[in-house]
């Protein structure tokens, strides 16, 4: 009998399928899977060529525990997240250095000023229109991401969390109370600071979820992913 | 992996003492290779060895690089250079730990407490 049994181009198809089968939707961690049960497979060859190729498979998936990949998915996604805030706040923490932070003090100062010499509700309009604004830039981006992998093919797991913005709501920051507890109110001096530092603060952390890292996204996405490159090739 | 609740806190240290060693490895080659290495006492589970993984790889101790091997792709990881340092820090504390145990469970061989 063939003792050098290998996995035929058709089988890894039937790999891919099959952990899509089982809940595993992201090409990363597809190939991943795909390369571990295929060596398994290979490995168990060796010693009895004889046994199918789908008896083999199951009794390698059932070394992943009941729960199947669906642990290895979860935690993979926990660690992604974590990647991810990772880099949100590399990028947050720009806007209190030079030159950055030039920006950021400018922006406080005029939100500041306006709230003084025009109306305390500017910060509420302020916030309010960030939101609107992100809200619909989430939805622009989602319908993005959701061509993309319409069209190649192919999920990765990093990409979705750029997308869905670390798949916590943008909105987690949702200012209500605060817009609630803001408008017509007369302030302090330092109140109003503080105000103008909040608006500035939230108009910071949306741009950098629905632009920069959007925008440097292929960086990361390549970093993380030698294998994007190579598909993209 | 057998009695996994024992050996669980080491698996990291585990996985990245192989990587110091052997350079790059593959998911599926660690796992023989603990076995081989404990003559198949020891087994790490599929589901324990990915999300150590990828756990390692997003605190930025492992790296990855991604071959074409044959019909399919393999993705290896290897230590980075935070990694290495961390290794040799989770060794030593390894290393303690087993010395501190040895003398919890086994006191007689404490030269100061035999008469």
């Amino acid at each position: 009998m063939n003792k050098e049994r290998k996995i035929t181009d058709e089988e890894v198809k039937q790999l891919y399928a099959f952990t899509r089968k089982h809940f595993v939707e992201y090409y990363d961690l597809q190939t991943e899977l795909v390369d571990h049960l295929a060596n398994a497979i290979e490995e168990k060859w060796q010693q009895q060529p004889d046994l199918s190729f789908d008896d083999v498979l199951k009794q390698e998936f059932k070394k992943f525990g009941v729960f199947g990949f669906m642990d290895v998915v979860e935690r993979r996604q926990l660690a992604l997240t974590k990647k991810y805030r990772k880099l949100l706040w590399g990028y947050f923490k720009e806007y209190f250095k030079l030159p950055k932070i030039l920006l950021t003090i400018i922006l406080t100062v005029l939100v500041a000023k306006s709230i003084q010499h025009i109306h305390a509700v500017i910060a509420p309009v302020l916030l309010f229109s960030i939101l609107i604004f992100s809200l619909f830039r989430f939805f622009v981006l989602n319908y993005r991401y959701r061509k993309k992998v319409r069209q190649t093919g192919y999920r990765w797991m990093l990409e979705e969390i750029i997308f869905r913005c670390g798949s916590v709501p943008v909105f987690i920051f949702i200012p209500y109370q605060v817009i609630e507890y803001v408008y017509d109110k007369e302030y302090s001096a330092v109140g109003q600071w503080i105000l103008a530092a909040g608006v500035v603060l939230f108009a910071i952390y949306q741009y950098i979820i629905l632009y920069v890292i959007i925008n440097r996204a292929e960086v990361h996405l390549e970093q993380t992913y030698p294998e994007y490159k190579l598909l993209k090739q | 992996m057998k009695n996994s609740q024992l050996y669980k806190g080491s698996l990291t240290t585990i996985i990245m003492k192989l990587l110091e060693e052997n350079g790059r490895m593959y998911g599926y080659e660690i796992t023989q290779k603990v076995k081989s290495i404990t003559k198949g006492e020891l087994n790490i589970t599929e589901g324990a060895l990915y999300p150590a993984l990828h756990k390692l790889e997003g605190e930025g101790l492992l790296d990855v690089e991604v071959e074409k091997v044959g019909n399919r792709l393999r993705k290896y990881y290897k230590l980075t250079e935070d990694g290495q340092k961390e290794t040799v820090n989770r060794l030593a504390e390894l290393e303690e730990f087993i010395k501190n145990m040895q003398t919890l469970v086994n006191p007689k061989i404490n030269p100061d407490l035999q008469f």
